[in-house]
């Protein structure tokens, strides 16, 4: 026994004081003193939360703490997040009013579980990856071990596919310190309050008594699912000393030392144990990190300990501990690089031009890096998207061709079915591509603002002694059309009518054939075409050019092409419907 | 009661409010006044003679039997002894201080080749204070 029962009010009344004054323990204005109770089942989140298509990051903070732990510092983890990957937004979970309290009280892993299923189901439902990181220090660890386990949270506990990534911050998965460190360890933890809470809080606190090694109830917590990837970062501050001036660093608290200090609250075994694989307990892929927290000298025990226990944290040459994992800029760099590549790789899974463009890359390489999205949507899990690419037509030249993409969101991002020209999407089947349930289709179709343009619509045919027969889709149309051997239509620029008919303007040269028609001089006039009177029938193409044979296919085409002038008096036998006559007899 | 005896107990008195003074001034120095209030753990006047011994014993192995089971391993290895052979220490037991059950500081003086005074931490090990470090004083 460390301590004579009398004292311990005194120090946790003192501690609690402490604990405020020092900033251990903020309490946030948004959060009610009655409880953790809130709109959401992430306490202090409200409703509206814009998550957006960025990857949420969860912060979960530990024992005798609350959020604030995430915005101390300069950069506090939250900007140091945001700076390293800026396309993430960070949440903090709050239960600061029971924060001694072990996980599994109502408003610590079982609220866990219902903020992770919210945020996760938030996220996709704002076109988000729909899947979250978790950044949790100290006991946040123990508490998100508790929400993915239906007996921890003693109901509905969260999916651990919700998870892309779990990074720990010196959690005691096995336990905390106090007792088990060494007569050296266990010293350096008296000297500092937020060490010390966990014997100080032992009579009082569920949550110390739970972390104490080898009998606390942590020993019971289910392992973490061993499909949740995780990076468990651990402190390890050695102790050295030095015998009659002769240094011995011998007294290295890691593995293979008597004992392990690790960042004096955590060893560095507890810590790091679920990233380890076990007997029953595999952890495929996990990484450990142990980050150099300095040394404690103890030859000057006295003076060092007095330092401490000034500073409330162990003195220099200790360069991290406990409480800076989350303002040292050596875990920072270890947690955003962590971060980048999970964040990465969920935002193939938003909704979102890159990511939808990628996967059709990945289908269609070909014009890859200048294809374009002109619109897109995505509902439950599917999205079509109107792409722009270059296309090389049969003279040569390039053209931007309309095209659309069915994509499938997958587990490690979007799949593209293909792309095609949209037309078979109106009718809610598309042969050799897989489409979503009809109501889901059309739902996109209409947020995407794609009704119009996946609906079946007639072709243009254009086709004269002077310019080969060709289908052109709608709303497209040629640039130039050669009416007879002197008279043609040049500048013309399509667009899709109000009546989806289809309009065309430009400009109309009119041989005068005076003196003659080869020397003769030419009068311009603006002109409109507008095609209509869709009808069915066989029309002749020449895909290869006026040289090469012709084919016959069945079309549906625009069967009147009405010319008008815009300005002047053409003759008229350069204006009206028979001008450019329908193939359809 | 003779005059002698009486003399003798004023002694013992002034000798006893000596120790528990001084034994108020230690528990009230340091970072171990920081905790809290707890049983004073003796270090007695065999296990200082155990130790200003043991410390200039002839051998590496004799001398690693006080030092602390943490350093112990690294001690023997590196195969040197303490204190030049000639050397003689001298623990001034009044300077005892407790940093916490555990952990404790006493001065010392050395003579002999390397002269010096040092303040040495000692470590609490199955009931005995064992030697985990030194600082050399000015």
């Amino acid at each position: 026994m460390r301590r004579h029962g009398g004292w311990h009010c005194t120090w946790f009344i003192t501690t609690v004081v402490l604990a405020v004054l020092t900033g251990t323990v903020t309490l946030p204005p948004t959060v009610s003193a009655a409880g953790v109770s809130s709109p959401t089942p992430c306490p202090g989140v409200p409703l509206t939360l814009k998550l957006g298509t960025a990857t949420p990051v969860l912060l979960v903070h530990g024992f005798n703490d609350g959020p604030s732990r995430f915005t101390q510092g300069s950069p506090s983890l939250e900007d140091a997040i945001k700076a390293a990957v800026p396309d993430t937004t960070t949440i903090a979970f709050d239960y600061h009013l029971v924060a001694t309290d072990w996980v599994t009280d109502a408003a610590i892993g079982p609220q866990l579980a219902q903020c992770i299923t919210w945020l996760a189901a938030t996220s996709a439902k704002q076109k988000g990856p729909g899947r979250i990181i978790i950044v949790a220090h100290s006991m946040g660890g123990l508490a998100v071990r508790c929400a993915l386990s239906a007996t921890c949270v003693n109901g509905p506990a969260a999916d651990p596919n919700l998870i892309r990534l779990l990074i720990t911050l010196g959690t005691p998965n096995t336990g905390s310190n106090p007792q088990t460190a060494g007569p050296v360890g266990d010293t350096v933890c008296t000297w500092i309050p937020a060490c010390d809470a966990l014997i100080t809080l032992r009579s009082t606190s569920t949550a110390a008594q739970a972390m104490v090694p080898q009998t606390g109830q942590v020993l019971k917590l289910a392992p973490l699912p061993s499909q949740v990837p995780l990076v468990a970062i651990a402190g390890e501050i050695a102790i050295t000393t030095d015998l009659f001036g002769s240094a011995l660093n011998a007294i290295s608290t890691g593995a293979g030392g008597f004992y392990d200090d690790g960042d004096i609250v955590v060893p560095v075994d507890s810590a790091l144990a679920e990233a380890e694989s076990s007997p029953g307990h595999d952890r495929p892929g996990a990484k450990s990190i142990i980050v150099n927290c300095g040394s404690v000298p103890i030859n000057l025990a006295a003076v060092w300990g007095a330092a401490t226990y000034a500073m409330k944290a162990p003195a220099p040459p200790v360069s991290c501990w406990h409480l800076t994992e989350t303002t040292d800029p050596r875990w920072q760099t270890d947690i955003t690089a962590a971060i980048k590549p999970a964040a990465q790789a969920l935002s193939l899974r938003a909704c979102t031009p890159a990511a939808l463009l990628t996967a059709m890359a990945a289908k269609d390489p070909t014009n890859a890096a200048q294809r374009t999205v002109v619109t897109y949507d995505c509902e439950s899990g599917w999205a079509v998207a109107e792409i722009h690419q270059p296309l090389t037509v049969n003279n040569g030249s390039v053209v931007q061709d309309t095209g659309f993409a069915v994509l499938q969101q997958t587990e490690p991002g979007w799949g593209s079915e293909g792309l095609g020209d949209g037309v078979c999407l109106h009718a809610g089947f598309c042969p050799g591509y897989a489409l979503p349930p009809p109501a889901v289709l059309h739902l996109i179709l209409q947020t995407a603002g794609l009704l119009s343009a996946t609906t079946a619509q007639p072709e243009l045919y254009i086709g004269t002694q002077f310019t080969p027969g060709a289908l052109y889709k709608y709303p497209s149309g040629p640039s130039k059309i050669g009416i007879d051997n002197h008279d043609y239509l040049t500048n013309l620029q399509w667009a899709a009518g109000s009546q989806g008919d289809l309009t065309g303007t430009g400009t109309l040269h009119f041989d005068q054939c005076n003196p003659d028609c080869a020397s003769g001089t030419y009068e311009t006039f603006p002109v409109q075409i507008t095609a209509s009177n869709p009808q069915q029938c066989n029309v002749q193409i020449y895909p290869q050019g006026l040289a090469n044979p012709s084919q016959t296919v069945n079309a549906d085409i625009f069967n009147s092409i009405n010319v008008q002038a815009l300005q002047g008096s053409p003759p008229a036998y350069l204006v009206g419907d028979s001008v450019l006559r329908g193939p359809c007899t | 009661m003779t005059r002698r005896w009486k003399l003798i107990a004023a002694l013992v008195g002034v000798v006893l409010l000596a120790g528990v003074g001084l034994g108020l001034a230690v528990g009230l120095s340091g970072p171990s006044t920081t905790t809290t209030a707890r049983a004073t753990t003796v270090f007695t006047g065999p296990q200082q003679q155990r130790l200003e011994k043991g410390i200039t014993a002839p051998t590496v192995t004799s001398q690693a039997s006080v030092v602390a089971v943490e350093v112990r391993h690294a001690f023997e290895a590196r195969g040197k002894p303490l204190l030049p052979a000639g050397s003689h220490v001298s623990i001034n037991q009044a300077t005892f201080h407790e940093l916490s059950a555990q952990l404790a500081t006493v001065d010392a003086v050395v003579s002999g080749p390397a002269p010096g005074r040092w303040q040495f931490v000692l470590v609490r090990e199955s009931g005995q204070w064992l030697l985990v470090g030194t600082r050399k004083l000015a």
